[in-house]
């Protein structure tokens, strides 16, 4: 179980990044934090001809708060999302979200811009990012483009990066008063999500504004759904209407089926994780659990 | 700079110089084994789920199947063979032994060290928690990690 | 037999070798010069011709040094033998046909793994696919595929066993009923893969191997079959450390024969290790079984007799130590309860998956959990609580030794102390009270609580395995019956103590528990006794049945340490009898030390003895000129080979378990959690107690990873499903019971000297059937029947989930 043989290169700066992909796009796999990459490079279920590894490229590594929004680096590893105090004051469901990744020494070495590029549907940060409504930045060889991130995911392994492309960064704006619930089920502690949900709101003047409810692990990529944010959103929302939002949340949605999870079962955890995510942003409205305690599977 | 089908790698095991040539596709924990001579790095799965081959990067447990030997240059690595000789090391190997801590032993390794970097690195208090995350990343087949557990739980009660 | 269970004990000398640095794996090992190293060519079909294989571009790869096909396997090997009536041919690698994801097609033997797998690649094999079939009632029918045509149909063993007068009791039983059950394929995973070095030597016809082997030795035997080599020319080295096994690497020795011939083929020595992928595929797992039961029963609960057609999934081929599967158990078929009536149809059938064998409790799990669960059926039926079916059913302690209608001795044991004292850790008649329908409805789970209890047979007799056949077609001159054990002790020059094991083991911890017994018996200190631990075949006494299998170390294992011991005892005394010109009845060991008991100023210590015996052999009486090495063997005596009625006593020695499992699951998620698992033994005298526990703790995680995470899964046609660790699912921390509660009683068994019985397999027997009436407990109210494992969340969803729908959860 040995990788194919491929080409290495290891560039120093995003021109030198650029220079390689411009040459070896089509046959390259950028090499960030490897957690993805390296099972499927040792399984041989991908031969790249040549693997660029960026982990050279300090200057994608920073986490700033620049006026109303906060900038990651794509370069930034995931252990730093859960722990980084702007991070927990100012986004708070991004360090709650980061929390369920995997286990600790994966969130040691992977990066937040791998997980977004690689795109897995069931992944929780391209999730967080469509719930906090992340703008993306992609540079290729003809500049830098900005991309929403509902708009970035694709498919399933497939986001808005062509080969010549590099995610640099994203962008995460501050919302005060904000309420949120991050929930996933998972067969065992740090799988993947069968299926996960991220409710986010903010307070203002005792109704609930901007509702955003994300489901992740059910489609072939992170979902908004509409109806349910209205459902969020035009409510003072209490308990009994959690079930409410869920419903709506799921109303129609097709899941895959895989094999731990049945289609239909699947569209039954996807409805109790937006409940329990919605009833953990009500609490949090009521002051009945602190932020600290605000991640959990299932 | 041209892409390389070989490379030299200079880093640093265990406190000590490294410099090896070697095939650009040669995973860490490979290399570790095979030219640094750290066979306490036990290969489980090779695709990061069993936490066997854990080893410190800078400090910092991470898979050793899921990196590769070209990207250790400029970095410090440990393996069990490095954290041996420190006292924290001992303590934990003392602790395991008396415990019971392993049977077959091949997971063990991987256990220590996400431990060493536990007791090494976490702000007091260290939680239950915190002991059931760090080593809910390794896969034990023997111990039922019952005796796992009990010898987290007494490295965390004396931490010193 | 006196009761033993030390409270203190030796710290564990395997992990101090560990943390010392000193830790020899296979994987670790270049014992030759020149070791190349093997990657092996598997199927990705299930089942197809193999129409050509063209190894032109592997050869052409630098690094590359030979190929091996199907072609010098037939050539040079022959069938692996198997205790089959119609076994099929089945060899290292497929010839023309292979018949199962996964199965060997050629080895690559190139200068490193990286290169052999490139090589691997470039192999092009042309295939033919041709229909599969893996279920395996299917696999019966007259119009499925056929797998080996030769033999015209898939079932390798059909076998009728009959005990007592069943058609009498079924008529005359108040209530008899039915039922299907189905127990799943999962794998012992150990964590260290498979490893083998293999050297063969051209002009000699021997071949010498490095390998994580670890017995039944028979199985060398089989090898030495297959190889076409005398088995004194096979040798076989096995490290000190071994990662684990749980009946995994018994299954072995095919991949043996293997690299032996990729190294014929090579010329030079070749490493394989196994990786994860292989692992998972192609290495050997736990049996999967369909089987139909019937129950007949008085109306009081009393139960009169069970029929029961056993159909076990073998795999592409049958293989040794299958068909172990069917009759492993046999003569603890009834498990700990007096019935005394039994018709028993034993079918293998072979199906296009991977060859099965033995996997912790092995033949247990699949033959308890439909008896275990029935008993939770009939117990409703009746309108009694299931505890109360099974302590009015278990054998008591006044029958024991008790001889089951099937042939085995029930050696020691009180049943319903040990249940009881299940019952009572548990709290389970509390419990009982707020678990399935009395649970309280406004509560976010469903609540269960279930159990089950098991005789745990320890040391095969390897005579059992002739029951495969009838009794006129069993071999009249070779009545295979036992299992022994040897151990050898040698005392040096300086009073120093080392012992020496054919054991072979895989984490039970033997180097710490030997040290301690000869410690204990000499009255020394446990460093002071040295252990040699792995195994080699070429400087080492073993037998067939030597190795580390079938939880046999307590009982057969250790009391060869035992006699060791005591033989060596027996030289000192002789020894210090001749030196003080003494009298060796009026000598005692004590404290390491032989002393007078007529004047204890008369004495000499072990050093002074050994200085004696070694530095002046010429002076000795011919009695003591071997008085330093000792052998000790160990035969268990109650085993038989099987009569004319299918009766065998088909283990040394019998322990017991009870356990209560407490489950919750998640209204909404249907999530499944054990919250509390109450285990208790009954394993005889306790040779090291945290060895032991460990021991219990581990077989609890195995039977939890059947119960509910881990089954190796195909499709209808072959295709398999759970190749990684992604989609197979081994339990971390996160998935043990929140609360584990371990004890047991103390009845030591008279067969052993050690007087212990088994404890590796233990839990790992109970725990998958325990889970499964608790989860039939907590869901029976809503009309839920649990007759296959693994219980996952989306099976419950299956039959559960019209019902979430309309009356949605928390209601």
């Amino acid at each position: 179980m040995k990788p194919a043989p491929f080409e290495y290169i290891a560039p120093e700066s995003i021109e030198q990044a650029l220079a390689a992909l411009a040459q070896y796009g089509d046959e390259a796999k950028i090499l960030a934090g490897g957690q993805s990459l390296m099972p499927l490079l040792n399984m041989r279920l991908t031969t790249p001809g040549v693997v660029v590894d960026i982990n050279g490229l300090d200057e994608l590594n920073y986490i700033r708060q620049q006026g109303e929004r906060l900038h990651i680096g794509a370069l930034t590893r995931q252990y730093r999302l859960e722990r980084d105090a702007r991070i927990r004051q100012t986004v708070p469901v991004l360090a709650a979200a980061t929390r369920l990744i995997g286990h600790p020494s994966i969130r040691y070495a992977g990066t937040i811009g791998g997980s977004l590029a690689h795109a897995d549907p069931a992944a929780e940060l391209p999730a967080a990012m469509c719930a906090l409504e992340a703008e993306l930045t992609v540079v290729g060889p003809s500049g830098s483009r900005a991309i929403q991130a509902v708009d970035f995911f694709q498919g399933a392994l497939n986001a808005d990066v062509r080969p010549d492309e590099l995610l640099t960064e994203v962008r995460i704006p501050i919302r005060k008063n904000a309420v949120w619930g991050v929930r996933e089920y998972t067969r065992r502690a740090g799988d993947f999500a069968l299926a996960g949900a991220i409710v986010l709101a903010e307070i203002e003047a005792d109704r609930w504004a901007n509702g955003r409810v994300v489901l992740f692990g059910v489609e072939d990529r992170p979902l908004r759904v509409s109806p349910a944010e209205a459902a969020l959103t035009q409510q003072a929302l209490s308990d009994g209407q959690a079930a409410g939002v869920a419903a709506a949340a799921v109303n129609g949605l097709a899941c895959h089926a895989d094999l731990h999870a049945s289609a239909e079962y699947r569209k039954q955890l996807a409805r109790v994780m937006v409940k329990r995510a919605c009833l953990d942003a009500v609490a949090m409205r009521d002051g009945k659990k602190g932020q600290e305690n605000m991640t959990g599977s299932a | 700079m041209r892409p390389q089908r070989r490379t030299i790698v200079t880093t640093e095991v265990n406190g000590a110089p490294v410099e090896a040539l070697v095939d650009v596709r040669t995973t860490l924990a490979d290399f570790l084994r095979e030219e640094v001579g750290c066979t306490s790095v036990h290969l489980g799965c090779e695709h990061g789920v069993c936490g066997a081959c854990t080893v410190l990067l800078n400090g910092l447990p991470v898979r050793s199947c899921l990196r590769l030997a070209a990207q250790a240059a400029g970095h410090e690595i440990t393996t069990l063979e490095g954290v041996m000789q420190t006292e924290r090391g001992k303590t934990i190997g003392q602790v395991f032994v008396e415990q019971f801590a392993m049977q077959c032993g091949f997971c063990t390794a991987g256990f220590a060290l996400s431990l060493y970097h536990l007791l090494e690195r976490a702000p007091e208090p260290v939680t239950d928690q915190d002991i059931h995350e760090t080593l809910g990343g390794h896969i034990c087949r023997c111990t039922g990690y019952v005796s796992i557990v009990e010898a987290a739980k007494r490295l965390r009660d004396h931490r010193g | 037999m006196s009761q033993h269970s030390p409270t203190t004990a030796p710290p564990s000398t395997e992990g101090r070798r560990l943390f010392d640095l000193q830790a020899q794996y296979i994987a670790d090992l270049t014992p030759l010069p020149n070791l190349a190293q093997a990657a092996v060519v598997r199927s990705p079909y299930a089942h197809a011709r193999i129409r050509r294989i063209d190894t032109r571009a592997a050869l052409a790869l630098p690094g590359v040094i030979s190929v091996l096909t199907g072609r010098e396997v037939q050539e040079w090997s022959r069938p692996f033998a198997v205790a089959a009536e119609r076994p099929g041919r089945y060899y290292s690698c497929a010839l023309d046909k292979a018949r199962y994801v996964g199965e060997p097609v050629a080895v690559v033997v190139a200068t490193n793994r990286y290169i052999a797998e490139d090589a691997r690649d470039a192999i092009e094999v042309e295939y033919e696919p041709l229909p599969a079939v893996v279920d395996v009632e299917a696999a019966m029918q007259p119009s499925a595929p056929i797998l080996h045509e030769e033999l015209e149909t898939n079932v390798a063993i059909d076998r009728q066993l009959t005990y007592g007068d069943v058609a009498a009791v079924f008529s005359a039983a108040d209530i008899v009923f039915s039922q299907r059950y189905v127990f799943p394929r999962y794998q012992s995973f150990p964590l260290e893969t498979y490893g083998i070095i293999a050297s063969w030597n051209p002009s000699a016809s021997q071949v010498s191997f490095w390998a994580n082997f670890h017995g039944p030795y028979s199985m060398l035997a089989v090898l030495a079959g297959a190889l076409r080599v005398p088995l004194s020319k096979l040798r076989v080295v096995t490290p000190p450390d071994v990662g684990g096994s749980f009946g995994n690497k018994i299954a072995l020795y095919p991949y043996m024969a293997l690299m032996a011939l990729a190294s014929r083929k090579a010329g030079r020595p070749v490493k394989w290790i196994e990786d994860r992928l292989e692992s998972l595929s192609a290495s050997s797992t736990g049996t999967d079984r369909v089987t139909e039961l019937e129950v007949a029963a008085r109306g009081d609960g009393q139960l009169l007799g069970l029929k029961m057609r056993l159909m076990d999934n073998v795999g592409a081929y049958i293989r040794a130590p299958e068909p172990g599967c069917l009759f492993r158990p046999i003569g603890n078929f009834m498990n700990a309860y007096k019935i005394e009536h039994l018709e028993v149809n034993a079918l293998a059938v072979m199906t296009n998956v991977c060859p099965s064998g033995p996997n912790r409790g092995y033949a247990c799990q699949q033959h308890y959990f439909p008896i275990e669960r029935a008993i939770d059926e009939l117990a409703l039926k009746l309108g009694k609580d299931p505890a109360t079916v099974r302590l009015q059913n278990l054998i008591q302690p006044q029958d024991i030794p008790y001889r089951t209608v099937t042939g085995g001795l029930y050696d020691s044991g009180d049943y319903p102390r040990a249940t009881q004292r299940a019952l009572e850790l548990s709290q389970y008649w509390q419990l009982r009270q707020s678990t399935g329908a009395a649970a309280p409805s406004d509560s976010s789970v469903w609540r269960g609580v279930g159990m089950a209890v098991a005789i745990d047979p320890s040391g095969s007799n390897m005579g059992y395995i002739d029951v495969s056949k009838k009794a006129t077609q069993r071999r009249p001159n070779l009545v295979r019956v036992g299992s022994a054990q040897t151990t050898r002790i040698y005392l040096d020059a300086t009073g120093g103590i080392i012992v020496e094991l054919e054991t072979a083991a895989h984490g039970q911890g033997q180097e710490t528990t030997a040290a301690f017994i000869v410690a204990q018996a000499l009255g020394i200190a446990p460093a002071d006794v040295t252990v040699i631990a792995g195994m080699d075949t070429g400087s080492r006494p073993w037998s067939v049945s030597s190795g580390s299998y079938s939880s046999r170390f307590g009982a057969v294992g250790a009391s060869s340490i035992v006699a060791a011991a005591r033989r060596l005892q027996e030289n000192l005394l002789q020894a210090a009898a001749y030196f003080l010109d003494s009298d060796a009845s009026r000598l005692r060991l004590r404290a390491g030390r032989i002393v007078s008991l007529d004047d204890a100023q008369i004495g000499l210590s072990l050093k002074d003895i050994a200085a004696r015996l070694h530095w002046s052999t010429g002076t000795l009486p011919p009695h003591l000129e071997t008085a330093t090495q000792v052998a000790g063997t160990f035969v268990a005596s109650a085993l038989d080979y099987p009569n004319e009625r299918d009766q065998v006593n088909s283990s040394a020695v019998y322990a017991f378990t009870a356990d209560v499992a407490v489950v919750e699951i998640d209204k909404e998620t249907l999530d499944i959690r054990v919250t509390t698992y109450v285990t208790v033994h009954d394993a005889g005298n306790i040779l090291h107690p945290q060895i032991a526990r460990g021991q219990f703790a581990g077989g609890l995680l195995h039977g939890l990873a059947g119960a509910l995470y881990e089954e190796l899964r195909y499709t209808e046609t072959g295709d398999f499903l759970t190749g990684t660790l992604m989609d197979y699912l081994c339990p971390t921390l996160n998935e043990m019971p929140g609360s584990i509660v371990m004890d047991h009683i103390v009845l030591p068994t008279p067969q052993a000297l050690t007087g212990a019985k088994g404890v590796g397999e233990s839990t790992a027997q109970t725990a998958p059937i325990a889970i499964a009436n608790a989860v039939a407990d907590a869901v029976r109210h809503l009309g839920l029947e649990i007759t296959e494992l693994p219980l996952t969340p989306d099976k419950l969803w299956q039959q559960l989930g019209a019902r979430l729908e309309r009356e949605p959860a928390g209601t």
